[in-house]
């Protein structure tokens, strides 16, 4: 606190981020230092944070522990399936790469302390793997203000893709917008239903889907039918499912973590409240399975990132590989590891052609100009305004024996 | 005509001379006519008296220079007189002594008192001129003018004039010079004397035989020298001292007109060298410097004690006085700025940023409160510095509690801050335990399920009243739970303490409500619901809860603005009791100042004066002694000097006084008239050589003349022998013929005799017939000789003719080179069948544009033919004479040439030289140093004549031993211009 005096905050901040502007301040002069010396690395030959002779540090906070933990888990475990597999080949320019998972339940202020605590103290070259929306709205700037590249967050938010806004964001999947346009192609398109609501999370993860909902059916010329929130971090969801059964939409899309929506799936299938259930990648969908079981059956979720099962993509094979060494016996494949996976792997190949040195800004700089990149066949486009990997969405259906399957044509 | 002059004036006595002295112009036609044509130096003489009557000293300065002209006419009158004719040198001395004694006779009349004491200004000039045997006459003649001068003093001129006159007089007796110099002053004092002719007219012509004795020999050294300018700056110079010794007496005049100088000149009259004048002027300007100094010294030793009390007791305390007093102004004015940091955070930031951020520290605040402390104790106990002490000790001690204040408020606005984080906290987790079972409770109510496999409920059951209340009370807990929250968030920035009194009210009231609602839950309460309430209201309760603690900030911060006003009123004093203690400390610091600054105008006042004195006792010492007496005599004594350099050695140095410069001046005026003797003897040595150079070259001349006359009767002798000769030889030639033609004829005759006596031998005795044959032996040699000597005059007389007849032919363009050529080949078999051994190396170097020269071709061949000829006789007379070095090759060289307009053919060969006495003789006729037989002596005679005649040159030069060469030279004109000189060549020849 006292130390707060001598430095400068953030003072753009409002007021009632008093504290984490004192805090801030602490961390920005570090940060600060950090962007100093990562720019003076170029003529001085010092190396930038978080970057050694043999070892590139990267940190992630995500939710390990809550209603959201398989989320959190699963990212790790793919980053870490990733970050194995590049290092049993060598590392990137000699370098191995580590990385660091702290805990934040899915709660932002927990976000914020385990970002400062990754970028201050570990000095982690960049912050990786995070999961949520509301997460990383809390996280981002922190590593914006560090300067240090923000790879792979586990949520589509909209304001993480606009390099304006979000300079050291890279981005793999694809946006909740995409997610939701694509639910209401289907919905619309495919079974011709036009009344759809929505039940979604009381956060800016709920705000999201229903803002990118909300413009996809703009786009059709229709409106929504019925909106419903649950409090985060709570499977609360009944009277949410009352307020929608009352809209009777025909079909109610859910933007929320897998327990309430287990938990809302049930309880309409209960009440014999029967639409077409549609979900978006965030869900976590091998947790929803497991939640619903063959109650799940019929319900849609989006993905972003190819269908685990599908061994015949040279990526899930080499994916299945990774995963096999990185823990015994291997864990079961899953969209979130895998995402996690192909995160890892997005981060190895940015680092690689950031060259021998690598900077911060360097990174930055080889994700603008990689262009387009192939992961063992899932393809990836960077550009100057574009820092979103990856355009794809699937459609998954929960069948009735309780399993995953791809939808037919995709 | 000076002679002339002199015998009628001397016959006259004095008288006439005077009165054209006396009276200028007007006054000869009245003295005698022998008078008025008189003198040449009389009108001369005159004019000059008028000037010196006029200024005093400097009139014998302009008479001298008159004086110049007259000396000649003097000389020219003593010259008369040194002739032999006393009476004549009465007369010429007549106009210097004829004055004295008219003078002489005027002053025995009148006062003998003024010339006794005038007379003894003299013997003093004279003994120092060391011409005592003088003395006598010149005394004599000087008393008498100045006698009358101050006698008739009517004219008021006279006095200095008169003196002057006779330090004049006198000087030129003592040096024998000056007679008509002298001569001229004593007019000038006649003159002076209006009427002094008449007056001393007859006792003059008396008495004027006296000195005139020896002005003859006056006259001469006159002459001698010729410089009576000498004496008029002599007269100048001991007008002076003259004045000095006798002019108190004599003329009052001449002191009044310079008094200060006459003082000082007096004054310094004793030692007047330049050691002391320097010294003394030096003296002076140093003495008052040094007056000067010690008064300074006096000043500032005064100043530096005033100027140290002060340093050592009023500025130190005035420093620490200005200092506690900004010390204390930083600590009044710091104090609060640290309290409002303190008390917010967003001015925290501020306070941050800013530059002086460092030293807004509670630390830095205290050091400086004892740094005041220290201060104001350093100032000593007086009734002055004593309530800084204490008010100083009361600032410190106030702030030590605004420390303690500032402490304590800050460490509870801390635990505020963390306890508005806390409660965010806890009342996220009050709702996560309270809405699932409000869900819960809603979703019973409204579809009568509980659990997913149960049936749905009756109305009965879900819409009871237990069902209400539950929801109720449920609703009631989740709303009281988040109220609570929201006040104490709110208490925390709430800065009316009766505001967060009615807040803490409000929290009670909302957490009862809340436990009462809970308590209506009964048993089915859900899990850890009741610790997540009263975890929020012990955010709010008790001593350390949210409210009592903003109670307790709210309270600090009062008090820190009655310390802080406190503070200034304490800061306020204290620069009152600063002022009382600064204002004390001036007042004395002023005084004392004062008093230093009055030392300080003394001692300027005093320096000033000083040195003013200094200065104008510098200046004036500078302007009497070194401006009037140094320089402006050393520039007169340079001046003289540049004069003389520059050749006028006629003007007389002029420099006054008595010092090393009056010596320098002497001397070089003794200098100058040496020189001026010199020069003239120079001059005659000149003239003499150079009439002497002159008769030389006369004499050449004539030498010249002489030879070139023999040199012409010469020519004619041999042009007529030349003629006698052809004619002679024309007229041999025929007789000649005869003999030699008879002579032949006889021989045969003789022949044909032998044989008819042949014929008869046998009938003849052999006497007879060996005496016929003696006979005819005889007549046949005989006739042998003749034959053999008629030839020999038969080549005479051709070559008497050639060199007779010379002119060859017409004059045209002939090439050289061709001719060269030729004619060397002919000489060279003509050599070859006298010799047939004969061999030559010939080299030839033709110039490529030799070209043509106008003449006539046989003439050239004929000279070119005769010396290459020459040349192979020299070689061949070499070669076979004997005298040769091993392995001589006759070597003749040919080389032509075109140079600056004309032919240049050189040939040279390798025999023996020509001696040098035949080199001048060679191109004389007849001259041959051949056998008879060969030559003739007129060969190259006359190729000399050709050559002459086509207006060239022919020269030999030889070395014996080693060859000669023969050089023609012909000029090669125009064709037009050649022709000409060709045709003119011809007609000379």
């Amino acid at each position: 606190m006292r130390s707060g005096l001598f430095h400068p905050p953030a003072s753009r901040r409002s007021p009632a981020a008093l504290l984490a502007g004192c805090a801030l301040s602490l961390f920005g002069a570090g940060a600060a230092a950090g962007v100093g010396t990562a720019t003076g690395t170029g003529q001085t030959g010092r190396l930038a944070p978080g970057v050694t002779a043999e070892t590139v540090h990267f940190g992630q906070s995500a939710a390990l522990s809550g209603p959201a933990a398989a989320l959190g888990t699963g990212m790790r475990l793919g980053l870490r399936a990733a970050f194995h597999e590049v290092n049993g080949a060598g590392g990137v320019h000699g370098r191995q790469l580590e990385l660091t998972s702290l805990d934040d339940g899915y709660e932002p202020e927990r976000t914020i302390e385990n970002a400062r605590q990754l970028l201050n103290e570990e000095q982690v070259f960049a912050l990786i793997g995070a999961v949520g929306t509301p997460t990383s709205r809390a996280a981002e700037p922190l590593a914006e203000e560090a300067g240090a590249p923000y790879i792979g967050p586990f949520t589509g938010a909209e304001f993480l893709r606009d390099r304006t806004e979000s300079p050291t964001v890279v981005n793999l999947r694809a946006s909740y917008f995409q997610e939701t346009a694509e639910m209401v192609r289907h919905l619309v398109d495919d079974f011709g239903i036009s009344r759809i609501g929505i039940l979604r999370q009381d956060d800016s993860y709920g705000d999201a889907g229903l803002a990118g909902l909300q413009r996809a059916l703009e786009r059709r010329g229709l409106e929504l039918t019925g909106q419903a929130a649950y409090q985060r971090n709570t499977t609360a969801v009944k009277s949410a499912l009352l307020d929608l059964r009352d809209a009777q939409p025909e079909a109610v899309v859910m933007i929320g973590a897998y327990e309430p929506v287990a938990e809302f799936v049930r309880w309409a299938r209960k009440i014999q409240f029967d639409p077409v259930m549609m979900t978006i990648s965030f869900v976590g969908s091998e947790a929803l399975v497991g939640e619903l079981g063959t109650a799940g059956d019929g319900v849609y979720i989006t993905q972003v990132v190819p269908f685990p099962e599908d061994r015949s993509h040279p990526l899930i094979r080499r994916y299945r590989r990774a995963l096999g060494q990185v823990a015994r016996p291997a864990p079961r494949p899953s969209f979130v590891s895998l995402e996690g996976y192909v995160t890892g792997r997005l981060a190895a190949e940015v680092l690689e052609r950031a060259g021998p040195e690598p900077t911060p800004e360097g990174f930055l700089e080889a994700m603008t100009t990689i262009g387009r990149l192939d992961l063992d066949g899932f393809r990836l486009a960077f550009g100057p305004e574009d820092n979103q990997g990856s355009d794809a969405v699937f459609l998954t259906r929960i069948e009735a024996d309780g399993r995953l399957r791809p939808l037919g044509g995709n | 005509m000076a002679k002339d002059d002199a015998r009628p004036n001397g016959g006259d006595g004095s008288a006439p001379e005077e009165v054209t002295t006396g009276d200028g112009r007007d006054a000869a036609p009245e003295g005698a006519a022998a008078g008025a044509e008189g003198n040449g130096t009389g009108p001369r003489a005159e004019g000059r008296g008028a000037e010196a009557d006029g200024t005093g000293p400097e009139g014998d300065g302009a008479a001298g220079a008159e004086g110049e002209e007259e000396a000649w006419g003097d000389a020219a009158a003593a010259d008369g007189a040194e002739s032999g004719d006393d009476g004549a040198g009465a007369g010429a001395a007549g106009e210097a002594s004829g004055d004295g004694d008219a003078g002489g006779g005027g002053e025995g009349g009148r006062r003998g008192d003024s010339s006794v004491s005038i007379a003894g200004a003299l013997r003093d000039a004279l003994s120092r001129k060391r011409k005592g045997k003088k003395a006598a006459p010149g005394g004599n003649g000087a008393e008498s003018p100045e006698a009358d001068g101050e006698d008739e003093g009517d004219d008021e001129r006279d006095d200095g004039s008169a003196v002057s006159i006779t330090g004049a007089f006198r000087h030129a007796l003592s040096r024998r010079r000056k007679v008509r110099k002298a001569a001229a002053a004593d007019a000038n004092g006649a003159e002076s004397s209006g009427e002094g002719p008449r007056a001393g007219g007859k006792p003059g012509g008396e008495s004027g035989g006296e000195p005139g004795q020896e002005d003859p020999a006056d006259a001469l050294a006159a002459e001698a020298s010729a410089s009576e300018d000498g004496a008029a700056s002599d007269s100048a110079e001991d007008s002076e001292p003259a004045g000095e010794s006798g002019g108190t007496a004599a003329s009052g005049k001449g002191e009044a007109e310079d008094a200060p100088v006459g003082w000082l000149r007096k004054r310094l009259d004793l030692r007047r060298s330049l050691r002391v004048q320097i010294a003394a002027s030096l003296a002076t300007p140093l003495g008052f410097t040094l007056m000067a100094s010690v008064v300074a010294l006096m000043a500032f030793f005064r100043i530096g004690t005033l100027q140290e009390e002060i340093n050592t007791e009023h500025v130190p305390a005035l420093t620490t006085a200005v200092r506690i007093e900004q010390l204390a102004t930083r600590l009044a004015g710091t104090a609060p700025r640290i309290v409002a940091v303190a008390q917010s955070r967003a001015l925290a930031a501020e306070a941050g940023s800013e530059a002086d951020g460092g030293d807004l520290s509670m630390a830095n605040l205290m050091e400086d409160a004892a740094r005041l402390i220290e201060l104001s104790a350093g100032l000593g106990d007086s009734e002055n510095t004593a309530p800084l002490q204490t008010l100083s000790a009361d600032l410190a001690s106030n702030l030590r509690d605004v420390q303690t204040s500032v402490d304590a408020s800050t460490s509870m606005q801390e635990s505020l801050d963390e306890m508005q984080l806390v409660s965010v906290d806890r009342v996220r987790e009050l709702n996560e335990i309270i809405v699932p079972p409000l869900d819960d409770q809603y979703f019973f109510m409204a579809t009568g399920l509980r659990e997913l496999d149960d049936t749905p409920a009756s109305i009965l059951i879900r819409g009871s009243a237990a069902a209400i209340a539950r929801f109720r009370a449920l609703s009631t807990v989740q709303a009281s739970g988040n109220f609570a929250a929201g006040l104490l968030s709110e208490v925390v920035v709430q800065d009316d303490p009766g505001l967060v009194r009615t807040l803490e009210e409000r929290f009670q009231a909302v957490t009862d409500g809340a436990r009462r609602a809970m308590g209506t839950l009964g048993a089915d309460i859900p899990d850890g619901l009741g610790r997540a309430l009263d975890r929020i209201r012990e955010l709010g309760e008790g001593e350390d809860g949210a409210f009592a603690m903003r109670q307790r900030y709210l309270t600090e911060l009062t008090n820190q603005q009655d310390y802080l006003t406190r503070n200034r009123s304490i800061t306020d004093s204290l620069g009152n009791a600063v002022t009382t203690l600064t204002v004390g400390l001036e007042v004395d610091a002023t005084a004392a100042t004062e008093e230093s600054e009055t030392a300080l105008n003394l001692g300027r006042s005093l320096l000033l004066a000083l040195n003013v004195l200094a200065l104008t006792f510098t200046a004036l010492i500078l302007w009497l002694f070194v401006g009037r007496f140094l320089i402006v005599r050393l520039t007169n004594l340079s001046a003289a000097m540049r004069r003389m350099a520059g050749g006028d050695l006629k003007t007389k140095v002029e420099v006054r006084g008595a010092d090393e410069v009056g010596e320098m001046a002497q001397a070089l005026e003794v200098f100058r008239k040496h020189a001026l003797e010199v020069q003239r003897l120079n001059l005659v040595e000149q003239l003499a050589a150079r009439v002497e150079a002159q008769n030389e070259e006369l004499t050449q001349t004539l030498d010249d003349l002489q030879k070139a006359k023999d040199q012409m009767v010469m020519q004619e002798k041999l042009a007529s022998l030349g003629q006698l000769t052809a004619g002679i030889a024309h007229e041999i030639k025929n007789p000649l013929n005869f003999v030699n033609n008879f002579a032949d004829i006889s021989s045969s005759l003789v022949n044909d005799l032998k044989e008819e006596l042949e014929t008869v031998a046998e009938k003849l005795p052999d006497d007879t017939k060996e005496e016929v044959e003696d006979i005819s032996k005889d007549l046949t040699d005989n006739l042998e000789r003749i034959v053999h000597h008629g030839k020999r005059a038969s080549n005479i007389v051709y070559g008497m003719l050639e060199h007779a007849r010379k002119e060859g032919g017409d004059s045209r363009p002939t090439e050289i080179n061709p001719m060269l050529e030729e004619y060397i080949a002919l000489a060279f078999h003509s050599m070859r069948a006298v010799d047939n051994t004969f061999q030559m190396t010939i080299e030839k170097d033709f110039g490529d544009d030799v070209g043509a020269v106008v003449g006539v071709p046989q003439d050239l061949s004929r000279v070119f033919l005769n010396i290459v000829t020459n040349a192979c006789q020299a070689t061949l007379e070499k070669q076979s004479g004997g005298n040769a070095e091993a392995g001589y090759q006759p070597t003749l060289t040919v080389r032509s040439r075109r140079e600056n307009g004309q032919v240049e053919v050189r040939i040279r060969d390798n025999g023996p030289g020509i001696p040098e006495e035949h080199l001048k003789k060679i191109f004389e006729p007849f001259f041959t140093t051949k056998d008879t037989d060969k030559g003739t002596g007129l060969g190259l005679s006359l190729c000399h004549d050709i050559v002459r005649g086509h207006g060239g040159t022919l020269a030999v030069t030889s070395e014996v031993g080693r060859g000669a060469e023969f050089v023609i030279t012909l000029p090669s004109e125009s064709p037009g211009q050649s022709g000409a000189s060709g045709a003119e060549a011809a007609a000379d020849a």
